[in-house]
């Protein structure tokens, strides 16, 4: 049942809004040429784009290397790793089965993994399933399946029944300017930061906030953060938006997670050969 | 530059001189300051450019830069949070100079959560239909009517009797 129909009594209500937006939007102040500025970042951008593949072809070579340092994610146990002489073929990177990844169609402005050149996007798919299989493993079983999405290297998916709980793990470098951020809530946004020890002196930041879905409901998702080298760590879960439902982990557990030895040799290797593009400040909005 | 290159650019720049005007409107209205609207608008056509390829074969490449405009300002919301800059920005600066019902009207955007703030410069200033907006911001339509009809009850609260500016239009 539409529960918010767009009756009669909203018309004059809409019109308000209309005219009061056209006419603000009329006044906006002068604006200059965008077009040659546009044009300056948006071939650095793309020369951007072009270095990080490039880089990223490196890590290939480093798959191997990568794949010999790696448990069984599978079935990972700090027991349980295999031997870690020879490098593995690839297939046996993974003990468990391998996961669909979830597809997403790219947006208008958005890249996604099938735009990488064949050798780094079958390197981040790689990553990506061993990233899967331990986050499967350490997140709360309401999680469900944690699969990959093929948008981007940092973005999983739990599902469990009519639930979709999306997850980002990402290892994002700085270029040597990888910096703490403030840590404070914001009570207005019902956000909450605290600034918590990660291990061996190490900080991080574990972040609650909610958000407001339909109907009114909160649905809460958590976060960690963290510095290491040169990289900035993110690892978050969303609620179900649609569903009106929280990510079904607490901070407390999302920090357990980052602190387990299986997850921390994935951001090590992630810190070591980089798939995201470098972080940088973004301007707009 | 190869010809395709070059020619690729002086499609994307017809396209963008065409539009920037367009694009920086909605910005504004999202934004609700001239500076940030301009910093948005600059960086979608950059990010357009980047994906030229892309979106000059689009269908409707106003679409997909209305798309890419939306979702950078999205974009940037979150990353603004999330580094902790919200705190000074979550009531945006009020606009300085303007009339009066410009200035109540962009007062009131910027109490607006940023995502229902974008459905309503969706739905009443682009003018594009519930689906769409749906589409575009990756939720159901019932989200969008849900929230727009939130707002819209806002917006009324803060804009007043419709009657005060009968006589302005």
């Amino acid at each position: 049942m539409d529960m918010f129909p767009e009756s009669a009594p909203q018309e004059s209500e809409e019109r308000l809004v209309r005219e009061a937006m056209a006419e603000a939007a009329e006044g906006a102040p002068p604006l200059p040429d965008l077009v040659p500025v546009a044009l300056a970042v948006g071939r650095a951008r793309r020369a951007r784009a072009r270095a990080a593949i490039g880089g990223g072809m490196v890590g290939v070579v480093a798959l191997g290397v990568f794949g010999a340092m790696l448990p069984s994610w599978g079935t990972a146990s700090p027991v349980s790793a295999r031997p870690t002489t020879g490098a593995p073929a690839p297939t046996s990177l993974h003990a468990g089965p391998r996961r669909a990844p979830v597809h997403i169609q790219p947006t208008p402005g958005e890249s996604s993994m099938a735009d990488l050149p064949a050798a780094e996007r079958k390197r981040q798919e790689e990553f990506q399933q061993q990233a899967a299989a331990v986050l499967n493993e350490l997140l709360p079983a309401a999680f469900g399946t944690v699969r990959p999405v093929d948008l981007a290297v940092s973005r999983y998916q739990g599902s469990s029944g009519d639930h979709v709980f999306p997850v980002v793990f990402s290892v994002r470098p700085t270029g040597g300017l990888a910096q703490e951020p403030p840590c404070q809530d914001v009570p207005a946004a019902k956000y909450q930061c605290e600034r918590v020890n990660l291990m061996d002196g190490m900080t991080a930041h574990a972040i609650t906030s909610t958000g407001i879905s339909k109907g009114g409901k909160e649905v809460v998702g958590v976060s960690v953060s963290f510095v290491f080298k040169d990289s900035t760590v993110v690892l978050s879960a969303d609620g179900d938006d649609s569903a009106a439902v929280s990510a079904p982990v607490t901070a407390d557990q999302l920090l357990r997670v980052a602190r387990d030895e299986r997850f921390l040799r994935l951001v090590r290797y992630a810190e070591a050969s980089p798939m995201e593009p470098r972080q940088e400040s973004a301007h707009g909005g | 530059m190869t010809a395709d290159g070059s020619r690729d650019s002086t499609r994307f720049e017809q396209f963008a001189r065409a539009y920037q005007r367009r694009l920086y409107r909605t910005a504004y209205l999202l934004c609700g300051d001239a500076e940030s609207a301009r910093d948005l608008t600059q960086t979608t056509l950059a990010k357009l450019f980047q994906y030229w390829h892309r979106a000059g074969k689009a269908d409707n490449p106003a679409a997909y830069a209305r798309t890419v405009l939306t979702r950078t300002y999205l974009a940037e919301r979150r990353r603004r949070l999330r580094d902790f800059l919200a705190h000074s920005h979550v009531d945006a600066p009020p606009p300085s100079v303007g009339p009066e019902l410009t200035v109540t009207l962009l007062t009131a955007l910027a109490e607006l959560p940023p995502r229902a703030r974008a459905m309503v410069v969706l739905r009443y200033w682009e003018d594009l239909d519930v689906r769409t907006v749906a589409e575009l911001l990756r939720c159901s339509e019932s989200t969008v009517k849900s929230q727009c009809s939130r707002s819209l009850a806002t917006l009324r609260t803060r804009l007043g009797d419709p009657c005060l500016y009968a006589t302005r239009t």
